[in-house]
């Protein structure tokens, strides 16, 4: 037997306590002398064996109660069917909302447009009502989407009574498929470890899901070992059932928008911008050809065609745009053809349109009319047209360039980019002001020039100065006569994975690796291995390495964009380059209004906007209220439930009136467009792995829930029992006392003596 | 609490509180008579001054003992005389007899029969009373009050100095522990300080029976007199009573004053204990006596009725009186009581 406080059984020596009191009761009683012997010895005569029948249950009772107070404190624990409780089940219902059950069966409508069927959610409604109806008033519910991870619709448990059911279906009925992909091993991990109520005894898992494997990540075998652990620690006894809803063949016509996306959702106005889409058939069969909508603001802007495709087969158009006024945009585009899965028909980018992104340029030469050489080359990279004038730009990054001189009458805050062109000799004032601006979420992009001093840079730059530089300089590095091609001086193609050199990394379509390098600053190599390389030369030399302090970046470049250090400024890749680096310096200052799920929506608060109340819309039609919060340089609107795929939108309100709204979009992944249902190894995978049934047919199970007993403490019982031996230790106590009491005293008629009770004279 | 709250259920039940065993009520303290608070008394030997109380004498010196039958006396006293003599108190007529004093022929009871009667007077003598004292073991027995057998010789003195001063005669019997008192009745003051002498050394003990006194003092007993018994009685009822009555037969007044303690009267105690014989020594009794209270109850109340039965069908005087009853008024109360219920003399009808 098992005890809840197994400390307090250090008291069970405490039960001999009555017993040895009645042996010292007994060893130390008074001796009197007594004349009156004869009337005495025949009454104990008479009430010897009696005497012992009386003593003994008086003394069991009280060692009894003293058992039952120490058993009590210790509260052991018993099966909770011993003490009659009733076996009470909870079922965690587990709905797919995931995009895949948007997908129709037959003839109807889906988010007001007409289809050709039922969709799997509907079907997979009717199951849950057909499986609500098999529960009884005992059982209890918990119910939750399993759409991008568990979440609760009703996070404490219902009674499966009438009322709790038509609410439960209520709530499900409100649910709609969403964009997001199922998450099912989160949501069986989450309803494993759910406390176990007082009266429960088993816990049974559905799961009601229209079967699409990548759902249940069954390729990942860690998280399947980390579930059976949970299911094998789970509180009380589980079972799992999955619950498969929709058709069986595994026909399926679909298109789908698998890519809807610009290089820079940042442009600048009277600047031609290209969003690429691809359009692929996802399904089985092929598709006939159809035309794709775009639009802008809700406004249909352009319309293209898509051909006929064959399953697999992908085609790809660009929709070209130039946006006239600075704004924030949401261009979506929609296909026009019906399919079996609609959601997955259309997608959405949200575009921001700005005249200019300032950028601070400081070169080394005293005067701003004289910038030099490496100065033009960053200027034509940006689209300057030197003999045009300064009314041709080419890009968003409108540089102001200044010279060293003139920096320290600079206001930072007004520009997201500084460049420092060979002009690292600053004082300290002007270093802990650029380390500001950096940390306050500013770009800082450091080029090193021909007369730099390694020495004064690391001193002043480097972790001994004010720490922008990740790297300390070491020496310069000269290419010898003939030793161009070596490895020491050529380019390493970039990480593709980085955001700064995504583009630099496409060798296909760049000229990265026709770079040669004359002249470069040699980094000393650092102990730290997570020192972020933009760029390294072909040995593995950094050549650009990066810093980040705060919410903002620092690029250091060891080589100046000036001809006779490389020919990297003669390359397309450099203009790229230029343009990536920009972007990547400014981003943290700029609003991100594409992102991934999880990605908190952040805000910049208005200027313009005071006294109005914020709200932000989320696909599944909640409305929800902001409040913004300030941190050392930054006053936002912060939103961090974005689990679920789809568009968000910001409103500003004066009253009830929208006077603002602000577009946000949660992009979904396109692996739910794949329908691929588990495959019959997958399945017994499950099976064997969790114990789970794969039924399509629901079969609420009463499983033998001995096999893990649920066990309770026994303390209130025990308490009642202590109650009631100490009413029955009074009761013989008493009924002894009562005795003694009612016993007469004999009347005697010439009694002399208060004892007699007569009263002389 | 438990015990607590129990006692004031049983209280409330029984309408009365349970008496701690040992507890003074009305009585001296053991202070006040020097001597311990529990069972058997050990110091017997008495002071005089203790013996001879002197509330009790103060209470009951200006009563009389006076014997309710006619008694032989060789002395004028109080008590009526088996012999008719000259006192004022009429008694019978007889027809005159030649020798008779002429002084004593009632002239009107001539004047009305024509025959010459003498007038009798009762005549008044002096008593001889016998102390029987029981000093047995029993008679030990004092808890909260002094023991049964001081309390006996308390009020065998008080009483002696009453009969004393009345100049009648006391003798005393008493077998105590392992020595024999028989003291014959005396009227002088000397004899009254043996018998309290003898009465203050004595030390109860052993478990020897008063009837074997009363047999010897009925076989040496001669004229008719006063016989006071002072025992607890107890012990075979017919054994006791046989010599009683055999005395009561031949005439004499007697008189059984049974002396109890008030805890053999109500047996109040409440712990389990030990009892030890105090007539037999070595034999102890482990009593739990809240169990035996009603049946110790219920036997004691047999023997008592019996006793009284039998006393009465012998036509002895039983009186009772337990320990924690201030002595001067158990004796004035008795005095009271004999001096109401005086039997009377049976008169001889005139003819």
């Amino acid at each position: 037997m098992q005890f809840l406080n197994a400390i307090f059984l250090a008291a069970v020596p405490l039960l001999s306590i009555p017993v040895i009191l009645h042996l010292l009761r007994r060893r130390q009683r008074e001796i009197i002398p007594w004349g009156a012997m004869p009337f005495l010895v025949e009454s104990v005569r008479q009430h010897r064996s009696l005497r012992n029948l009386r003593d003994i249950p008086l003394l069991l009772v009280r060692t009894a109660a003293l058992a039952a107070l120490v058993f009590a404190l210790a509260q052991p624990l018993v099966r909770s069917s011993w003490l009659g409780t009733t076996a009470t089940r909870e079922f965690v219902v587990i709905l797919d909302n995931s995009m895949s059950m948007a997908r129709t069966t037959s003839t109807g409508t889906l988010h007001g447009n007409t289809v050709s069927g039922n969709t799997v959610f509907q079907q997979q409604l009717e199951r849950l009502e057909d499986f609500l109806d098999g529960l009884s008033e005992a059982d209890s519910l918990r119910i939750m989407t399993a759409a991008q991870g568990p979440h609760w619709l009703t996070r404490e448990p219902v009674a499966a009574t009438a009322d709790g059911k038509d609410r439960l279906l209520a709530l499900c009925h409100d649910q709609k498929p969403s964009e997001g992909e199922g998450d099912f091993t989160a949501c069986l991990e989450l309803a494993m470890g759910l406390d176990a109520g007082p009266d429960l005894l088993q816990r049974e898992i559905v799961v009601f899901t229209d079967g699409q494997a990548h759902g249940w990540h069954a390729d990942e075998p860690t998280v399947w070992k980390r579930l059976e652990e949970r299911k094998k620690n789970a509180p009380l006894a589980t079972g799992i059932q999955i619950v498969r809803c929709g058709p069986t063949t595994t026909e399926l016509t679909n298109r789908a928008v698998t890519r809807f996306e610009a290089p820079r959702t940042l442009v600048a106005i009277d600047q031609e911008t290209v969003i690429t889409t691809e359009v692929t058939n996802t399904g089985t069969a092929p598709t006939t050809a159809s035309s794709l909508q775009c639009y802008l603001a809700e406004q249909l802007t352009q319309t293209m065609d898509i051909p006929a495709l064959q399953p697999k087969q992908s085609h790809t158009v660009e929709w070209k745009h130039t946006f006239k006024e600075p704004g924030v945009y949401r261009c979506n585009c929609k296909l026009t053809a019906a399919d079996d899965l609609l959601l997955d028909d259309q997608s959405t980018v949200i575009m921001e349109a700005v005249k200019q992104i300032p950028v601070l340029y400081v070169h080394d030469r005293l005067t701003q009319s004289t910038p030099d050489e490496a100065a033009w080359l960053f200027l034509a990279s940006l689209g300057y047209d030197k003999e045009g004038g300064n009314g041709r730009w080419q890009s968003v990054f409108r540089p102001q360039i200044i010279s060293r001189s003139e920096l320290a009458n600079q206001t930072f805050s007004d520009y997201h980019v500084i460049v420092l062109a060979n002009a690292t000799q600053l004082d300290n004032e002007l270093l802990e002001k650029l380390r500001e601006f950096v940390h306050s979420g500013g770009g800082l992009w450091v080029i090193l020039g021909a007369r730099q001093n390694t020495q004064s840079f690391n001193t002043a730059w480097g972790d001994e100065g004010v720490g922008l530089s990740p790297l300390s300089l070491d020496r310069l590095v000269q290419c010898p006569e003939g030793q161009e091609n070596h490895a020491r001086f050529r380019i390493h193609a970039p990480d593709a994975e980085h955001t700064a050199t995504e583009h630099l990394a496409d060798t296909q379509r760049l000229d990265l690796d026709q770079a040669r390098l004359r002249r470069y600053y040699q980094f000393m190599p650092s102990p730290d291995k997570n020192i972020s390389v933009l760029l390294a030369t072909g040995n593995g030399k950094p050549l650009v390495c990066e810093h980040r302090i705060g919410e903002g970046r620092v690029i250091v470049q060891a080589i100046p964009f000036e001809l006779d250090w490389s020919n990297f400024p003669s390359l397309k890749s450099f203009v790229v380059s230029v343009h990536d680096w920009l972007s990547y310096l400014a981003d943290p200052a700029k609003t991100h209004y594409n992102l991934a799920s999880g990605d908190t929506i952040e805000l910049p608060v208005p200027a313009d906007s005071p006294g109005t109340t914020v709200r932000i819309s989320t696909p599944d039609q909640e409305s929800v209220s902001l409040s913004h919060r300030e941190d050392d340089f930054h006053a936002s609107y912060r939103y961090r439930q974005t689990d679920l795929p789809g568009n968000y939108s910001v409103q500003f309100l004066n009253g009830t009136t929208s006077v603002r709204r602000v577009p946000f979009h949660i992009a979904r992944e396109s692996r739910e467009s794949f329908l691929q249902p588990l495959d019959p190894s997958q399945s017994t995978l499950l099976q064997n792995q969790l114990g789970i049934a794969m039924d399509s047919e629901l079969s609420i199970s009463t499983s033998d829930i001995s096999h893990m007993p649920r066990q309770k403490p026994l303390w209130w019982g025990l308490l009642g029992i202590l109650l009631a031996l100490l009413a029955v230790e009074l009761a013989l106590a008493s009924r002894r006392s009562l005795a003694y009491g009612m016993a007469q005293v004999p009347s005697l008629p010439t009694m002399l003596g208060s004892a007699s009770g007569a009263t002389a004279e | 609490m438990i015990n607590a709250i129990r006692q004031w259920i049983t209280d409330r039940l029984t309408g009365r509180a349970a008496v701690r065993p040992f507890a003074t009520r009305h009585a001296p303290s053991p202070a006040a008579t020097g001597r311990g608070s529990v069972g058997e008394r050990d110091s017997h030997e008495l002071p005089l001054d203790e013996l001879l109380d002197p509330r009790a004498l103060t209470r009951v010196g200006l009563l009389e003992l006076i014997s309710r039958t006619v008694v032989d006396g060789v002395m004028s006293g109080k008590h009526r005389s088996t012999h008719k003599g000259g006192s004022c108190e009429f008694s019978d007529h007889r027809p005159y007899a030649h020798g008779d004093d002429l002084r004593l022929i009632d002239w009107r009871v001539y004047g009305k029969r024509d025959r010459y009667y003498v007038k009798q007077f009762d005549d008044e003598t002096n008593l001889q009373a016998w102390f029987v004292v029981d000093g047995s073991g029993s008679m030990a027995f004092g808890a909260s009050t002094p023991s049964k057998f001081d309390y006996a010789r308390m009020a065998c003195a008080c009483l002696g100095r009453l009969l004393l001063q009345q100049r009648d005669s006391i003798g005393l019997v008493m077998q105590a522990d392992s020595q024999t008192h028989f003291l014959r009745p005396q009227v002088r003051s000397t004899h009254f300080g043996a018998v309290c002498e003898a009465l203050r050394r004595a030390t109860p003990a052993g478990n020897h029976i008063v009837s074997e006194q009363l047999d010897r003092l009925a076989s040496s007993l001669k004229r008719r007199g006063l016989v006071i018994v002072l025992s607890d009685c107890f012990g075979d009822i017919d054994r006791f009573t046989a010599p009683l009555r055999q005395l009561r037969s031949r005439g004499n007044d007697v008189v059984v004053l049974q002396i109890l303690a008030p805890e053999e009267v109500d047996f109040r105690f409440r712990s389990s204990a030990i009892f030890m014989d105090l007539e037999n020594k070595g034999f102890r009794l482990p009593v739990t006596p809240g169990a035996m209270r009603r049946s110790y109850l219920e036997r004691f109340g047999t023997f008592m009725k019996r006793l009284e039965d039998s006393l009465k069908r012998a036509d002895v005087e039983l009186v009772t009186i337990t320990t924690d009853r201030d002595l001067g008024d158990a004796l004035a109360y008795f005095l009271h009581r004999r001096a109401k219920n005086k039997r009377p003399i049976p008169r001889r009808a005139v003819h």
